[in-house]
């Protein structure tokens, strides 16, 4: 009771409030604002952050990473451009609605399927925090090794269609991550002998490379579009409300996936969002309605990608894991600040962890009531031209990678980094896993370190229950993901 | 496990990763050290062996895959060398990016990122007043919001010393 207590006092604080604000509003509009994104500007705002007190520079970054959801969804129903990458599936039924002259029921629908897939999430995160504090510290450096390992293999399966360039991308991740000099027999590696490399390769200059820098490089390539805004007067706007009242069983399921699927690692909004589509379809008495204005669409879409960040934070607070490249990021303010999230963080900071359940639940009351005051003012917001937004991108990189340790050689790899995020977003490869190689490259190595005092052997690694039962669990992913892959490359022959 | 459909600059992406992974698997011997007496799963250079390993297998199997489909679809050389030269087009950006990292220290970030914001939205096309105007008005927000009120850590510029000190010390501080 105590520690409950401690933790909601920290809602006395002004700062605490400033951030809620500053994360709810500000990742509704950086949602809301094609080409920007929570990566990009999480990645911006990260070394800013490392200054601020823990909980009020986590609050800011998780409120961005659950409010750009929701801004991501009015471009995407309004102009049929998706504000985030995970709004896409929403333009499907979203921006039908706004033909039919149907936007404001379409976005309010929207808002309030977010509405519950956020606090639905935050409701199962509190109820399984019990369970997760007696299970995490049964995790040893092999389990977490092993757990790591797992995450790394649903990143390269779940990116179907992508997994050779997603496995060498985790690669050249984990490659990455090794650069400079190791800590236990201090030995550099691969510095080239060069001495402003002994120290590595910074996350965040990579991640500001790859993320910020890239799209900074798309948008000013690019050239503007012209928006055409439709008119939202004239529109009730409860029936959205009513909608999902009607339809709250989709909502319901749509959010148990995004909770399922927003704790494996590596897995995510997207595959969230099509298994809870496609039984939204299943179960409706209109299927053909699907793709051409359905409410249950909005729904599945919103209700799923809105459950997931609160649900991401699990894996990342119970064994230090991210499960992508945004609780990645959030991974290096925990290491600022001394807090390690993992097994202890529910004994030594269980105030800590409150406070940030308590911070997710009055995130998504704030931005409501943001949406509610300040739908018709985010309009106009959408439509700053995008080479400008681009430029502007490139200009804050500098603050952010700069101010890490005010180093040129940093800027140069950050600039280095930037292109190589461009040519894979040329190329339509993912970016994700690079980030998430080094991330977790570094954990592995880590953890596999620690483990090999205990071991003598590979097969040591899995004689524990939990790392066997994970190893068991790979084993079983790659096996039906090589049989699938077997059967799509035999299929053309056999039609042939 | 592979995208099915050809697009341009797959090839010359497939071979610069084959040429890195190998270029990176001679390096192992020279960029990492082998301690005598210790075991294989303790040595430094097992850990980035195991991931140029990794990186070379799936290289090579994205290579033969890409080589797969410009076979299949008949790809062209030309636009191969369009998509290379697409690639170097950010390098521009990357060098007004540079020119701005190198200018902070002399002028100090409220002059350079004024300076850059006015040039950029030059560069970028925009010729209205309006545009101007809000360039330099974002260039303050952003120097206000991260070097004011966020305390980031930016040095001061060489320009600031030249200013009456009280002045100097408030730029140095604040802006």
């Amino acid at each position: 009771m105590d520690v409950l207590l401690n933790s909601l006092e920290i809602f006395t604080r002004l700062d605490v409030w400033i951030a809620l604000l500053v994360g709810s509003i500000g990742g509704v509009i950086i949602g809301a604002i094609p080409g920007v994104g929570p990566a990009v500007a999480i990645a911006i705002l990260l070394p800013a952050t490392y200054s601020l007190d823990p909980i009020v520079g986590i609050t800011v970054l998780i409120g961005i990473y659950g409010a750009s959801m929701y801004g991501g969804s009015i471009p995407a129903i309004l102009i049929n451009t998706p504000g985030t990458p995970v709004n896409a599936l929403t333009t499907y039924d979203g921006y039908s609605m706004t033909q039919q002259g149907r936007a404001r029921r379409a976005l309010t629908l929207a808002y309030w399927s977010s509405f519950f897939g956020g606090i639905f999430s935050v409701i199962c995160l509190i109820l399984m925090t019990g369970f997760i504090a007696q299970i995490a510290p049964l995790f040893g450096s092999r389990d977490i090794f092993m757990a790591a390992v797992l995450g790394l293999v649903l990143v390269i399966v779940s990116h179907r269609g992508e997994s050779l360039m997603a496995g060498l991308l985790v690669f050249l991740g984990i490659f990455i991550a090794t650069i400079g000099m190791e800590s236990i027999r201090y030995s550099t590696r691969f510095t080239f002998g060069q001495g402003w490399l002994r120290s590595g390769i910074d996350l965040i200059t990579a991640l500001l490379g790859l993320f910020a820098m890239s799209q900074a490089f798309v948008l000013l390539l690019g050239k503007d579009e012209k928006m055409v805004m439709p008119n939202l007067k004239g529109e009730r706007k409860r029936e959205g409300f009513f909608d999902l009242w009607k339809y709250k069983l989709q909502a319901l399921i749509a959010s148990a996936f995004g909770v399922i699927m927003g704790i494996i690692p590596g897995v995510g909004e997207f595959l969230a969002q099509f298994f809870s589509y496609n039984v939204a379809n299943a179960m409706s008495k209109k299927p053909e309605r699907f793709g051409k204005g359905a409410p249950e669409g909005i729904i599945a879409s919103e209700a799923a990608n809105n459950a997931v960040p609160a649900a991401a934070m699990i894996p990342l607070l119970a064994l230090g894991i991210p499960g992508e490249a945004l609780t990645a990021m959030m991974l290096s303010v925990f290491y600022v600040h001394s807090i390690v999230p993992g097994p202890n963080l529910f004994v030594q900071h269980a105030d800590f962890v409150y406070g940030l359940y308590a911070s997710l639940l009055v995130v998504n009351v704030l931005i409501m009531i943001f949406l509610a005051l300040a739908t018709r003012q985010l309009l106009r917001i959408i439509q700053i031209p995008q080479r400008f937004l681009g430029l502007s991108i490139l200009g804050l990189s500098f603050v952010g990678v700069y101010s890490l340790r005010n180093s040129m050689v940093d800027c140069m790899i950050c600039a280095g980094f930037g292109v190589f995020g461009y040519i894979l977003k040329r190329l339509n490869l993912p970016i994700v896993p690079i980030i998430l190689g080094i991330v977790l490259g570094n954990i592995m190595e880590q953890k596999f370190r620690a483990g090999l005092a205990r071991v003598e052997g590979f097969t040591d690694f899995i004689n524990r229950p939990i790392s066997f039962t994970i190893f068991v669990m790979i084993v079983i992913i790659l096996v039906v993901n090589f049989y699938v892959w077997w059967r799509a490359y035999r299929q053309p022959a056999e039609y042939n | 496990m592979n995208r099915s459909q050809y697009h341009s600059g797959d090839l010359a992406f497939a071979i610069i990763l084959v040429l890195l992974s190998c270029f990176l698997m001679l390096s192992i011997p020279e960029e990492t050290k082998w301690f005598n007496g210790l075991a294989l799963l303790k040595q430094p250079r097992f850990w980035p062996s195991m991931a140029i390993v990794g990186l070379s297998f799936f290289a090579l199997a994205y290579a033969t895959a890409v080589w797969r489909r410009v076979r299949r679809e008949q790809a062209s050389i030309r636009d191969e060398v369009e998509e290379l030269i697409a690639w170097a087009r950010p390098l521009e950006y990357v060098a007004y990016f540079l020119a701005y990292v190198f200018m902070v220290p002399v002028m100090g970030y409220l002059f350079a990122t004024l300076t850059y914001f006015v040039l950029m939205t030059f560069r970028a096309g925009y010729r209205s007043k309006q545009m101007y105007a809000i360039a330099v008005l974002v260039a303050l927000v952003v120097v206000v919001l991260f070097k004011s009120i966020l305390q980031v850590k930016i040095g001061p510029g060489m320009w600031y010393e030249m200013l009456p000190s009280d002045w100097a010390n408030f730029f140095i501080v604040y802006l």
